[in-house]
């Protein structure tokens, strides 16, 4: 066996199965235990229990084998922009709300995505603004769910 | 025939037959797309369907279910990608009939067969849904354990790959569900406390971030963002006559059984449906040799075979509350939105919805044959959409529909972790199918597990002792055995050299799930 990706990953899922039944034996029913019942504990336990089997199993199936990347570098790269923005936005939304976060962000992701095409600024504020303002009606006035309007302007 | 006004009538209140219209296109566009599906269609649109009504919040997500499904041919026929896993094989003779100058017929076949395909086994699943479920109420608490589990055990073995990366992913589903509240005694279970964890791990910041977030940036990271080039120059009519088209009758009910019958089976669904009546038709063709050259035969296997699947697919999730594949899933997720158990006495509680629900796939079938019918021209543009664009405003769409189910920051916080979660297991390799019915049955497997083990008094051997609950545990531990059978199987016609045809169409496309 080599230590390759899907080892690590086999070996990671029986850490996490482990946490799960440290943390699953500290549970306590609040109610007295009625005849037969099994209690909160052994559900969780017994799904950490088997996960740690079929990691086992995973590891002695797919370990022998040469593993294959998800993605190349560049994939990787990709991931890591988008997941930054969308944290980014998320954060943004918390502080200063939809409207604001959702203008600037939106045309970020675009830009971020656009691969090798041409845009172009006004395109780009254009469909910024049409989307901010489309889910902002749907959502404030169709759906009725008040938007976040941001921490720093409560 | 009161309950056929009750359904025409919600069905043709102007309101709700825009929400079909909307709901239709929005699954075409879903389906067309690369990359995109019917299940990110519904799980993005969860989160709107909150607001409805539940029978307006059903006709919406039954209609984008009848359009992602027919809308994979778009892009299956004009550009050889297909839309979604479903119209895998519709490429193999659609792109060559659309490349030899007969784009017209090749998408007339393919919205024809759709229609048979999806009209029929709708009716199908009105007749077969009541049997099943007026024998399923009285099942107890045991049944419903052994049905839950043999339907992820079902899940997880019939799907291609490492059966151990199946059974992972649907055990990490159920530690999931175990967050929160437990069932029957109340116990707070890994909510550390986070107020916002008690009732659980949030249904559509989940859906969300697995099925949306994790799908576009995987797509984005792969580089299949690109914009098409197509030729919408050759299509006009619909290319075949009614005549023509009907000569291949005994085509068309074949293709059909083997869709319904696969669809009906747990975590199969359209996916594998397409290709398993592609080298049906094959096999048992006249003129094998002219299939993959723009053979007709081909089209009609594949298009009315994964349509077919829908109905199939619909029978245990009406009947039992046990979804046939991941768009299944989400609509019973979508029903416990409105606060209704999917299950068997959701047939007799809510009879209007359920018929509803058949209704509104009937006429989604209708309208998305007229639609393709008169947008034929029109719908090949939706593949001309800058992706980035298309991405960027979905991405703005989950963010926001995250935050309106519950109002807090928490949830889209929470989509995000699981979009990291859905990466994670995509570097394990892990399928999102067997984690979302995990999600989705582990409470129910729980709560059975101990209700039958309070109720009865030899623990554990009552679910041997009941005859259905032992025959499904029976079905369970049988269909573990089978990848092994499988694989051995497969490894003896690989070194014999006859591969069978699914299988080597299984391995020019990714086709694993939905």
């Amino acid at each position: 066996m080599k230590l390759n990706k899907n080892v690590v990953f086999s070996l990671a899922l029986i850490v996490f199965a482990g946490v799960v039944i440290v943390l699953s034996m500290q549970l306590q029913s609040l109610f007295l235990s009625q005849s037969g019942d099994i209690g909160p504990k052994a559900f969780p336990i017994g799904a950490a229990a088997a996960l740690i089997l079929c990691a086992i199993g995973k590891m002695l199936t797919e370990g022998r084998h040469e593993a294959k990347p998800l993605f190349d570098r560049e994939g990787w790269k990709r991931v890591g922009i988008m997941f930054a923005i969308m944290i980014g936005y998320l954060a943004a939304m918390w502080y200063v709300g939809y409207l604001i976060s959702t203008l600037v962000f939106t045309p970020m992701l675009v830009v971020a995505m656009r691969e090798d095409r041409k845009l172009r600024p006004v395109t780009l504020a254009i469909f910024s603004v049409v989307t901010t303002t489309v889910l902002y009606f749907v959502f404030q006035n169709i759906i009725m769910v008040t938007l976040p309007t941001g921490v720093l302007f409560r | 025939m009161e309950m056929l006004f009750t359904v025409i009538s919600a069905i043709l209140t102007p309101s709700n037959l825009l929400i079909i219209l909307g709901g239709t296109i929005l699954g075409i566009v879903f389906g067309a797309v690369p990359g995109l599906s019917a299940t990110t269609g519904i799980a993005l649109m969860l989160p709107v369907s909150f607001s409805m009504s539940s029978t307006t919040g059903i006709l919406f997500l039954g209609s984008i279910y009848i359009g992602g499904i027919s809308g994979g041919l778009i892009s299956a026929i004009l550009i050889g990608v297909p839309g979604t896993p479903a119209s895998v094989a519709t490429c193999f003779d659609g792109y060559p009939m659309a490349k030899g100058g007969r784009s017209s017929r090749a998408l007339g076949i393919g919205i024809l067969s759709s229609f048979i395909g999806t009209f029929i086994s709708v009716l199908i699943s009105m007749i077969f849904c009541p049997m099943l479920a007026h024998y399923a109420v009285k099942m107890g608490p045991w049944e419903f354990f052994s049905l839950c589990f043999c339907a992820i055990i079902l899940v997880v073995t019939m799907s291609k790959g490492n059966m151990f990366n199946g059974l992972i992913a649907g055990l990490l589903g159920i530690i999931v569900s175990c967050i929160g509240i437990a069932p029957i005694d109340g116990a707070k279970r890994f909510t550390f406390g986070v107020v916002n964890l008690y009732s659980g791990v949030n249904q559509i910041g989940l859906i969300l971030g697995v099925f949306a977030v994790a799908t576009l940036i995987k797509n984005f990271a792969k580089g299949d963002t690109k914009t098409p080039d197509i030729d919408t120059k050759g299509i006009s009519g619909f290319g075949i006559s009614l005549r023509e088209y009907c000569s291949h009758w005994l085509l068309i009910i074949k293709s059909f059984f083997i869709g319904l019958w696969i669809g009906f089976l747990p975590g199969l669904g359209a996916g594998l449906a397409n290709l398993v009546a592609y080298a049906q038709a094959k096999a048992s063709s006249k003129t094998p040799d002219k299939f993959g050259t723009g053979w007709d035969e081909g089209i009609i296997a594949s298009e009315t075979s994964n349509n077919a699947a829908i109905g199939g697919a619909v029978i245990p999730m009406v009947a039992l509350g046990i979804p046939g594949d991941t768009a299944t899933a989400m609509l019973i997720g979508g029903l416990m939105i409105h606060g209704i158990d999917a299950g068997p006495l959701l047939m007799t509680n809510h009879p209007e919805l359920v018929y509803c629900f058949f209704g509104v796939m009937l006429f989604a079938a209708v309208l998305v044959l007229i639609l393709q019918f008169f947008g034929m021209r029109t719908f090949p543009y939706i593949l001309r959409t800058p992706v980035c664009y298309l991405y960027a405003a979905i991405l703005a769409i989950c963010v926001v529909g995250a935050y309106a189910d519950s109002r807090t920051m928490f949830n889209c916080g929470l989509m995000l972790v699981m979009g990291v979660v859905a990466m994670l297991m995509a570097v394990g390799n892990l399928p999102t199918s067997p984690f979302i019915l995990g999600y989705i049955l582990g409470p129910m497997l729980e709560s059975n597990l101990r209700k039958g083990l309070t109720y009865s008094k030899n623990g554990f051997a009552t679910f041997l002792t009941r005859p259905v609950s032992l025959i499904l545990l029976l079905i369970a531990v049988g269909s573990l055995a089978w990848p092994f059978i499988r694989d051995r199987r497969d490894a003896k016609r690989k070194a014999s050299g006859k591969e069978s045809e699914v299988d080597k169409m299984s391995n020019v496309f990714d086709v694993e799930e939905d």
